[in-house]
């Protein structure tokens, strides 16, 4: 993986637990990812990071991918498992990819496998919602 | 007109006068001052070894000069190397061009820097030109601008506060954190 570079207004590093904590106004890239959050847990495996979770209200996940279109979510904690590419989105999740969104309480994607799994929960009365973008028909009438 | 130049003449005879001792008592502070300055032992190539009331070793002194001035209760380090202990084992390798101990505070300028001693890679090295390390709390405090280097970790911020007890730094300006890719 690419490496991550994190700029924060405030920094803990705790050497004999391996972790970081950032603070204010963070900005996290890794290539063509970025994430903006008020708070960023940093937890390393070996040296190596390993998970990041972000907090804010909220916080913001977005990649520009290949073809030029941005991926992007927002959640109010998101988890990036930065070996495995997956994003787990918890609270207010939202997903938006290529013009189609969804939003639920809990969002994970697989960024390798491009797969979206939501979950509902009582906050929302247990419903998912999606907006699939969908090619315009032009009916002309003569 | 003669009224007026006597008037005159007396007026700086009497200044004159005046000024006088001051001449005397400037040298007199001069003479304490300089008594302070001359230490009332030094040592070449010093090592020193300090235990707690338990007989675990604490602390390693190496210097190539050291002076030490009673009055002043401070010590002055020519290229110091302090080494910290932590649970009986090394943890901790500081060293400095300069270095002054006063009542327990130990100032470090000059190429300062923090070295691991033991296997841990998060964080190997902090390095700044400026650090004040209180030996008794094992507090470790600067303003100036500081690089930590860790072996996929590269943090640089200026101002540090750093619990060796606890084993967290932390950087009030953080700059910026790069974390290697694997």
């Amino acid at each position: 993986s690419e490496d991550l570079i994190i700029d924060a207004d405030n920094q803990d590093l705790d050497y004999k637990n391996n972790t970081l904590y950032f603070s204010g106004n963070v900005v996290v890239k890794q290539g063509s990812v970025t994430i903006k959050a008020d708070e960023l847990f940093v937890i390393t495996k070996e040296g190596n990071s390993d998970k990041l979770i972000a907090k804010g209200t909220p916080a913001i996940f977005s990649q520009k991918e290949q073809n030029n279109q941005e991926l992007s979510a927002q959640a109010l904690e998101i988890t990036y498992l930065v070996e495995a590419q997956v994003l787990q989105l918890a609270g207010s999740a939202k997903f938006q990819q290529g013009g189609s969104v969804v939003e639920s309480a809990k969002i994970e994607f697989d960024l390798k496998a491009q797969r979206v799994k939501a979950e509902g929960d009582e906050s929302q009365n247990g419903r998912v919602t999606t907006r699939l973008k969908t090619k315009k028909i032009n009916t002309n009438i003569y | 007109m003669n009224i007026r130049l006597i008037i005159l003449l007396s007026f700086l005879v009497v200044s004159f006068l005046w000024w006088l001792p001051t001449l005397d008592s400037e040298d007199t502070v001069n003479s304490d001052t300089l008594s302070d300055l001359i230490p009332e032992y030094t040592a070449t190539f010093l090592h020193q070894e300090l235990f707690d009331k338990d007989g675990n070793i604490e602390q390693q002194v190496f210097s190539q000069k050291m002076e030490h001035y009673a009055d002043l209760s401070l010590t002055h380090f020519k290229k110091p190397e302090f080494i910290i202990y932590q649970d009986n084992k090394p943890f901790w390798r500081l060293s400095a061009k300069i270095g002054n101990m006063q009542d327990g505070l130990l100032l470090l300028e000059e190429s300062v820097s923090m070295l691991q001693v033991s296997d841990n890679e998060f964080v190997n090295s902090i390095t700044t030109e400026f650090l004040e390390i209180n030996l008794n709390t094992n507090m470790v405090t600067t303003d100036n601008d500081i690089t930590i280097q860790g072996k996929n970790v590269t943090v640089q911020g200026k101002g540090l506060t750093a619990d060796l007890e606890l084993g967290t730094l932390s950087l009030v300006n953080h700059v910026k954190t790069i974390i290697k890719g694997s």
